[in-house]
């Protein structure tokens, strides 16, 4: 990390967890303009890449090594009891995506296969967090940490560890053990920036791009309900193409749009928060969506399942009326 | 059971805490650049590989001959061993190297056989160094020196017994030196006199003798020890030698490559979130470098780039390799991949920047600031759709935030004042003048990030899409979930409230208005 010559300016660090093969490009990016500032770190950060597969590189301060051997299968397959539900069910039910020459080549897709190593790493994973919270401490002294994770959301290793460790830090548990005798308040809210898997799915048939962008979806679903637990600050989308002519349809152009809007988020934190603390943060709080086409209402009452209430039920505000008639009905 | 049937479409539900980000970024044309790169990369490699070689580790290899070694032995230990005995001393020398020659663990035998240890490991140490020495001064010589080495080793003469002929001969003297005493009676004091000058003189003569060549078997032994790690240096430069070859060829290849992609990209493939700018050609690149560093001919030029591609190697090398600081360029080479040797280099060829006519501001200002300012704003749009569902009459309080990065003005006389143009025609641009300009001091591209935030995921246009290959997927048997996250999701399976979603959209021909109408 580069010298924090002016440290005393900083409200805000940065732990930046690199997830998954997208998330590893991106922080090449991410690490050739925070080296660009040569003089001076344009904010506090470290570096952290997180992956089921192998390797590392230079503009990672550390690597969350989440990798699966074939001892470990072979221990997992030997006592699954004795590494959580997930195991007990991977060893019950998919017992062949074990296969100890496998799972050595990453998640493959499968994003149980990281829930899986998460459980398994519990341990070195609540370790290096703390870890990287103590070197943050002591190298950015008096900044909230704020974690950044960026991945994409189609892969088997990226999207299930952006859901996996908010769903940890989120935690209070959890919190307390990888902040122990630290500020309770050191560790913020994360928040993610994630980019849709579209240019991934387009270099596959059409099979497997279906599971990689229903990958993405069970993003959407599962960082939806995590949300509802404020588990995220806010989440990033990086689709595919907009109107002004970008059509990220490489993993170049990708990569370098995501390493570009995290170091961009980070460097600008402070203008970016002032700005949305006041609209976008409150309207978490108060403000719903009104419009009437919200696609529950079109499931015919007999497909909801028993637990599921139903929506137009709850559903309190009117089409027009900006939240102004909080209790009343929609007509 | 926790309700999270259909979270993410049940929009009410949600927090509006979701944004999308677009970037766009300036780009020069690069071929000549890439062109430039490869000509001065392969006119530095030629002029490297003519420097002549260091040839330091042939005296330090000759100096590995056992004479010389028990040399540099002696007068270490000439205090302890001191020249030639009185002969009083006679019978404690003896005593002294029949304890040295059977390697017995005194203190004596200690204490010279530390100081044969640390001048046989200084000497094989700094056949080390040498080869390394040679290895930075040259690295396609090694050959040479691997083979002069080599031969030195192969021609080292090695002490032929284990035992001093002369210590036994000196034995034998200091023993009838001690029987003399017993013929004094059958002698004349004189002839007993001559006698014992004789012997005296005889074995202090051998003493010297035995002394050298009891020094030169522990000395041997030591050498032996050591060797291999002499042997060692030598497969270690042999390796190193064919690793630098290979970063020097991955290298060169590499920036060859780099020109046939970026004539590729100028035929219509460039990226998509870039803005073109025409670039110089490799003559005009070359040309401003010897401006930029008071040259007038190639030569120099790769001279002076080698100096400074060796100073950013060294500063970057310096965080993972501890003797970046002393090491030679080929040493440094070998400590970075070689992808970053690329970068390093290509990174050289920024210098045009500072060069009048090459700024990027100056470029900018001859594609047009308007023009510039207005299609990186469009490039840099987010890329989430919404389908008219961020309207604030829903409820829907989106706000756009531009943050541009303007590197700082390096080379032209005008470089301040277009960048000022610049900076406020992006605030112009943006609404409620949220526009942070910022100073892209990171990079030599301008930067245009426009984010959005404040809309709940469910009324992004891509869940359609999305839903429909989820629901593909799980037909072939994919499991999509992460366990104990979606409630009606069993075992990481597809939620049937989704595929149940995607069946009630099909079945109702998408109209989703008329049942709106119908249930309200």
């Amino acid at each position: 990390m580069k010298d924090i010559k002016t440290r005393m300016r900083w409200l805000t660090a940065f732990l930046l967890i690199a997830a998954g093969g997208m998330g590893r490009a991106a922080l090449e990016w991410f690490g050739a303009l925070y080296e660009g500032f040569e003089d001076s770190a344009p904010f506090p950060k470290f570096t952290l890449y997180a992956d089921t597969e192998p390797g590392t590189i230079p503009a990672a301060d550390a690597k969350l090594d989440l990798g699966l051997t074939a001892d470990d299968v072979s221990v997992i397959k030997a006592d699954p009891k004795a590494f959580g539900p997930i195991a007990e069910l991977m060893v019950a039910h998919y017992p062949h995506w074990l296969h100890p020459d496998d799972i050595k080549n990453g998640s493959r897709t499968l994003r149980l296969n990281t829930q899986l190593a998460l459980n398994f790493h519990a341990a070195k994973i609540a370790r290096r967090l703390s870890a990287c919270l103590r070197i943050m401490a002591r190298r950015a002294s008096g900044c909230s940490v704020i974690p950044v994770f960026f991945s994409s959301t189609g892969g088997g290793a990226g999207s299930a560890l952006v859901i996996m460790l908010a769903q940890l830090l989120a935690d209070p548990a959890f919190r307390a053990r990888i902040t122990r005798g630290l500020s309770p308040n050191l560790l913020d809210t994360p928040l993610a920036v994630v980019t849709e898997p579209w240019a991934l799915a387009w270099r596959n048939g059409e099979r497997h791009a279906d599971k990689i962008l229903a990958n993405a979806y069970a993003f959407r679903l599962e960082s939806a309900r995590l949300e509802a637990r404020q588990a995220f600050q806010y989440i990033f989308h990086q689709g595919l193409a907009n109107e002004g002519g970008a059509v990220l349809d490489s993993e170049d152009q990708v990569s370098k749009t995501l390493g570009t809007a995290v170091f961009n988020l980070c460097a600008n934190w402070t203008y970016l928060k002032a700005r949305w603390v006041d609209n976008i943060d409150s309207a978490k709080v108060t403000d719903r969506y009104l419009g009437r086409d919200v696609p529950e209402y079109r499931l015919p009452k007999e497909l909801h399942p028993p637990y599921a209430p139903d929506v137009s039920q709850l559903f309190p505000f009117a089409a027009n009326g900006l939240n102004a008639n909080p209790k009343g009905g929609s007509s | 059971m926790e309700n999270n049937y259909l979270s993410m479409w049940c929009i009410p539900d949600q927090r509006p805490s979701r944004g999308s980000i677009g970037v766009a970024h300036t780009a020069f044309s690069r071929s000549g650049r890439a062109e430039a790169g490869r000509t001065l990369a392969e006119e530095a490699v030629r002029l490297w590989h003519a420097r002549p070689p260091d040839r330091a580790h042939e005296q330090q290899t000759d100096a590995l001959a056992l004479e010389h070694l028990v040399g540099a032995v002696e007068s270490k230990v000439a205090t302890f061993l001191q020249g030639t005995p009185t002969a009083e001393q006679l019978e404690e020398r003896l005593k002294l190297l029949t304890e040295l020659q059977a390697r017995n663990a005194t203190a004596s035998y200690r204490q010279v056989a530390h100081a044969i240890e640390l001048v046989v490991a200084e000497r094989t140490g700094k056949v080390g160094d040498g080869l390394g020495a040679a290895f930075d001064a040259n690295p396609v010589a090694v050959g040479e020196a691997l083979a002069h080495v080599r031969d030195a080793l192969r021609g080292l003469v090695w002490p032929t017994t284990e035992t001093s002929a002369a210590l036994k001969r000196f034995d034998r003297l200091v023993q009838k030196l001690r029987d003399l005493p017993e013929f004094e009676a059958r002698l004349t004091p004189q002839a007993t006199s001559r006698v014992s000058a004789y012997l005296v003189e005889e074995a202090r003569a051998v003493a010297s003798r035995a002394t050298h060549e009891v020094l030169e078997m522990l000395t041997a032994d030591a050498l032996r020890r050591h060797l291999p790690s002499v042997t060692a240096a030598l497969c270690d430069l042999e390796e190193r030698g064919v690793r630098y070859q290979q970063q020097v060829t991955a290298m060169v290849n590499a920036l060859a490559d780099q020109v046939r992609v970026h004539h590729q990209d100028e035929q219509g493939t460039a990226s998509s979130i870039a803005l073109l700018l025409p670039g110089p050609s490799q003559h005009e690149i070359v040309g401003a470098l010897m401006v930029a560093k008071d040259c007038t001919d190639i030569t120099t030029l790769a001279t002076k780039m080698i100096g400074e591609f060796e100073l950013r190697l060294r500063d970057r090398a310096s965080r993972s390799y501890p003797h970046a600081a002393s090491a030679g360029l080929p040493s440094l080479m070998l400590h970075l991949p070689y992808t970053e040797l690329v970068t390093v280099w290509t990174r050289l060829l920024d210098a045009i920047q500072r060069v009048p006519g090459f700024s990027l501001y100056e470029r900018l200002l001859a594609f047009g600031l308007d023009a510039a300012a207005d299609q990186l704003w469009a490039l840099a749009a987010p890329t989430c759709f919404f389908a008219g569902r961020d309207h604030e009459v829903f409820g829907v309080g989106i706000q756009e935030i531009a943050v541009v990065a303007l590197p700082p003005a390096r080379g032209g006389p005008d470089d301040e004042r277009i960048r000022g143009e610049l900076a406020q025609r992006f605030r112009a641009k943006a609404e409620d003048n949220c526009c942070q300009v910022t100073d892209g001091a990171g990079s030599d591209e301008l930067t245009v990030c426009r984010i959005l935030a404040g809309f709940p995921i469910g009324i992004e246009y891509a869940n359609h899409a999305l839903l429909q290959s989820y629901v593909a997927a799980g037909n072939r048997g994919h499991l999509p979930h992460l366990v104990g996250i979606i409630g009606d999701s069993e075992l990481g399976r597809p939620s049937p409230a989704h595929l149940a979603l995607l069946h009630s959209n099909t079945t109702s021909n998408g109209n989703a208005t008329e049942n709106n109408h119908e249930r309200h």
